[in-house]
């Protein structure tokens, strides 16, 4: 039961890492907090249903695609929701356009997809059993494949030359400017990345939790996590987001009630004893 | 010139392994025009942090008045009677010029809030102000936005601002950066007055060393953090440390 | 010369509150079904929460989605002490609101300890945490099946029996809540909010309390969400979770921005425009949602001050047109020049 729930706990904690790092990535290239995330995650579910199942693609090749239209949703994005407001002075005008685009991707695949939940098939059927109880393979396809896209997204930002340049873009746009970068392009490339990211994140919970627009609600989740790990960095938003899912998992074991209140509570404490996070971001205002 | 309205009495700072202050002790007496110089980076507006709260110093102790503030949050220095300004202007950007004026005089004289609340709109600092924007040479309607007014006449409108907030000090960054000759003069009638008419203690950071010698009585210059000579600008002028400081660093200024 | 404009403002002011009472006190409810009435019932309500919205993001500066927790709490408390200990709603309903400020306060002095974006995520935690007890602790709030029956306005033997007769209560509170909202703008505290927003260092340096002030806001802006959500719960006899949720939180918001932060005036026409659209828009019914979200993002890119800002430009405009000079008070001219300052 308790082991159970740990594998549990910490697979929903690599979701809530793809979105706060698909958060986080936003924030370190432009500032601005996407309240739309959730809905590019649950974006991410029906995309890759529709290839699946209306389309008729095998694995190999829906994966793949599925990443290019949401890569290119996500340059969409940016340029129609943040492009226009970059200048803004009023900071809440963006989080309201943010909003409103959470609005419309949702109406959106309403009109398409329909309002009924629809159901993914999970990878492989079946459940296995670990240390005496029954699990569904799901929960260790989300461990495996959210390692694997949590090293990608490391990798490019501390290894690769183009994560650097794009953190000096976020950084100092001025400077990045005389490198010969052109600002424009890496904002839309984070953006990309980032609706690609939270994309496959909504692929994998599928199975799960069913096709269905409340998706967009584990934004909050993702939220909790990043602000626990650290505002701002990407190594406080993975242990973060680790650490909801677990407390999230064994909340059950108090109420079932309350269990969401339980996950909130933890992240207020938090905010409150520890403003600053697990570890501390790279985003630090200056006095 | 009788005690100092503020003193600072072995203040140390250091971020990270950075210090920034290091032993500082400075005296600024009431209707003193008091200079503070010294090299780019030597820690001049962080000392005006200091001085005002915004910053928490590692150990050491300000008076002003001879109270100990060295606690004190910054809201509540401005209270007692610190004023300052900034190197870019800071003001309400999204309120008008009458809002941006109203906060001082609120601190100046304040009342109740069920006065505020029913009271009439009050403008007795109106004639004051006035005075204050003739002395500097500019003029406005009360109701224009603060964009409608140059670099160099919001920097007066900040001081105008901390004088009308009747203030016992007055921390001046760097005032006469940016403006033009004509706005510098009426800048310095403008401190004159406040430190002669208003017996305010002003403490200034300036690069022009022309504007320094015309109007301070006193000089402290600090280098990395500490106070390398202190003096009327005629010992200041022939103070080796201070020239080797300055020359030394005379290429990149 | 001043004392003649000032007439001039005065006459307008005297002229808009007229065709306001006209309107709103005759011609709305004469003129609308039972089923619309409801609908104008609503935004009425809609429109108290969001003063506290615009107080908070307006003069503030901090967005918040808390107003639905404090609509509940307010809701819960008046409807929880008028059922059973039988006392009058409207005074129930001010408790509520005090309950409403209290708890705000409490919770404002741990998340005011936070800035700018963190202190948005922490109302929205806040909002879901609300939500999840009003959802949970069914023997108070009746959890996703609401109490039922909540007794309606009453006082000195009136009892309001139809929908109209609740628009006209909702409508004299929103009045009282708008006059009172309206001059805090120009208070020492409105002034001290607007450093806070503005410029958090001119604040502190003369001299305003950055925490209090953040947390005064909070608390007022309480008080309003909590008067709308009992009145909420006795205009509908009904209370349930369901009116509480994060999706109500982001539609307030939407609705004061819409309006235009700065101005209560622009508020309520927001409020109004938002809440009466599906009515209005019948026939896109299956697309409205859709519609709302383009129609933010295009408002946000195009006209960030919402209806007020594009209202005052435009009468800017016209004042230039024909040549209608303002009240204003010259500073730094020859004092001959001026008459002002008594």
């Amino acid at each position: 039961m308790y082991l159970q729930l740990l594998i549990v706990g910490i697979a929903m904690g690599m979701i809530y890492a793809l979105l706060s790092l698909g958060i986080v990535l936003l924030v370190r290239a432009v500032g601005v907090l996407n309240f739309a995330e959730g809905q590019l995650f649950m974006l991410g579910a029906y995309v890759t249903f529709c290839l699946t199942y209306q389309v008729g693609m095998p694995l190999w090749l829906m994966i793949p695609i599925a990443v290019v239209i949401l890569f290119l949703f996500g340059v969409l994005f940016m340029f129609s929701i943040y492009w226009p407001l970059r200048k803004s002075t009023w900071s809440a005008t963006i989080i309201i356009s943010c909003l409103g685009a959470s609005s419309v991707i949702s109406e959106l695949v309403k009109v398409i997809w329909g309002n009924n939940p629809l159901v993914y098939a999970p990878l492989i059927k079946g459940t296995v059993k670990i240390g005496g109880v029954n699990l569904e393979y799901q929960y260790l396809i989300i461990i495996a494949v959210c390692i694997l896209m949590i090293f990608l997204i490391q990798m490019l930002f501390d290894k690769m030359y183009v994560g650097r340049i794009m953190q000096a873009a976020a950084q100092n746009k001025y400077a990045a400017g005389l490198l010969g970068v052109s600002a424009t392009l890496t904002v839309a490339a984070t953006y990309g990345i980032s609706a690609a990211l939270v994309g496959i994140g909504g692929w994998l919970v599928a199975p799960l939790f069913l096709v269905r627009t409340g998706l967009s609600d584990f934004l909050l989740k993702g939220f909790a996590g990043m602000v626990i790990g650290g505002y701002g960095s990407v190594k406080g938003a993975v242990i973060g987001s680790i650490l909801v899912g677990i407390i999230e998992s064994y909340a059950v074991l108090l109420t079932t009630t309350y269990q969401n209140a339980i996950v909130f509570l933890v992240l207020i404490v938090f905010l409150v004893i520890k403003p600053d996070g697990l570890i501390k971001g790279k985003i630090s205002e200056k006095a | 010139m009788n005690r100092p309205i503020l003193e600072l009495i072995d203040v140390n700072k250091a971020f990270g392994g950075v210090v920034v202050a290091e032993h500082v002790n400075l005296k600024l007496y009431p209707g003193e025009i008091h200079g503070l110089i010294g090299p780019n980076g030597a820690g001049k507006t962080t000392l005006l942090n200091l001085i005002s709260g915004i910053y928490e110093m590692d150990s050491g102790r300000i008076e002003l008045n001879g109270e100990d503030i060295s606690n004190m949050p910054a809201y509540l220095r401005a209270r007692k009677g610190i004023g300052r300004t900034f190197q870019m202007p800071r003001f309400l950007d999204k309120a008008d010029i009458e809002e941006n004026i109203r906060i001082a005089d609120d601190l100046a004289n304040p009342v109740s809030f069920l006065k505020s609340y029913f009271g009439k709109n009050d403008r007795a600092y109106v004639p004051r102000l006035n005075e204050l924007t003739r002395i500097a040479g500019f003029s406005f309607n009360l109701e224009d936005d603060i964009s409608s007014l140059t670099f160099g006449q919001r920097k007066m409108l900040e001081i105008i601002r901390a004088i009308l907030a009747n203030h016992k000090v007055l921390l001046v960054d760097e005032p006469a950066a940016g403006l033009n000759g004509a706005e510098i003069e009426n800048e310095i009638s403008l401190l004159k007055h406040a430190a002669k008419n208003m017996n305010m203690g002003i403490l200034l950071i300036e690069h022009s060393m022309d504007m320094i010698m015309n109007i301070c009585s006193n000089i402290t210059v600090i280098n990395f953090g500490s106070v390398i000579g202190n003096g009327t600008p005629d010992e200041i002028a022939a103070n080796q440390d201070v020239i080797e400081a300055y020359l030394g660093r005379s290429k990149d200024a | 010369m001043t004392k003649r404009l000032l007439n001039r403002k005065t006459i307008i002011g005297a002229v808009s509150l007229l065709l306001f009472v006209l309107l709103f006190y005759l011609y709305i409810p004469n003129n609308t079904g039972a089923y619309t009435i409801t609908v104008w019932n609503s935004a009425l309500i809609y429109f108290m929460a969001n003063i506290g919205t615009a107080i908070m993001l307006g003069s503030c500066g901090m967005v918040s989605f808390a107003s639905p927790a404090f609509m509940g709490l307010g809701a819960y408390t008046s409807v929880y002490i008028c059922m059973n200990y039988g006392v009058n709603p409207f005074i129930t309903m001010l408790i509520g609101m005090l309950v409403s400020m209290l708890f705000a306060v409490l919770i404002g002095m741990a998340l005011m300890r936070l800035n700018g974006t963190f202190f948005t995520f922490s109302t929205v935690a806040l909002c879901q945490i609300a939500y999840t007890v009003y959802n949970g602790w069914k023997p108070v709030t009746g959890g996703p099946n609401g109490i039922p029956r909540v007794p309606q306005f009453t006082a000195f033997g009136w009892v309001a029996k139809t929908y109209f007769d609740n628009y006209y209560v909702l409508l004299t509170i929103a009045i009282i809540a708008f006059v009172l909202a309206n001059r805090l703008g120009k208070t020492n505290f409105g002034r001290a909010m607007n450093s806070v927003r503005d410029n958090e260092l001119v604040a502190k340096t003369t001299g305003i309390n950055v925490f209090r002030t953040k947390v005064t806001a909070f608390a007022i802006a309480a008080g309003f969400a909590g008067i709308a959500g009992a009145c909420l719960a006795h205009s509908t006899h009904y209370v349930v979770s369901t009116y509480f949720t994060y999706s109500n939180a982001t539609m307030y918001i939407i609705q004061v921005m819409i309006g235009g932060v700065y101005n209560i005036v622009g508020v309520f026409a927001g409020t109004i425009l938002i809440t009466m659209l599906p009515e209005w828009l019948r026939p896109l019914q299956e697309y409205i949602k859709l519609v709302y979200g383009v129609g933010v993002i295009l408002l946000m890119i195009f006209m960030p001050m919402g209806i007020w800002g594009l209202g005052s430009d435009f009468i800017k405009r016209i004042k230039k047109r024909y040549h209608i000079k303002d009240n204003v008070t010259p500073i730094g001219v020859l004092a001959e020049d001026q008459e002002v300052g008594k």
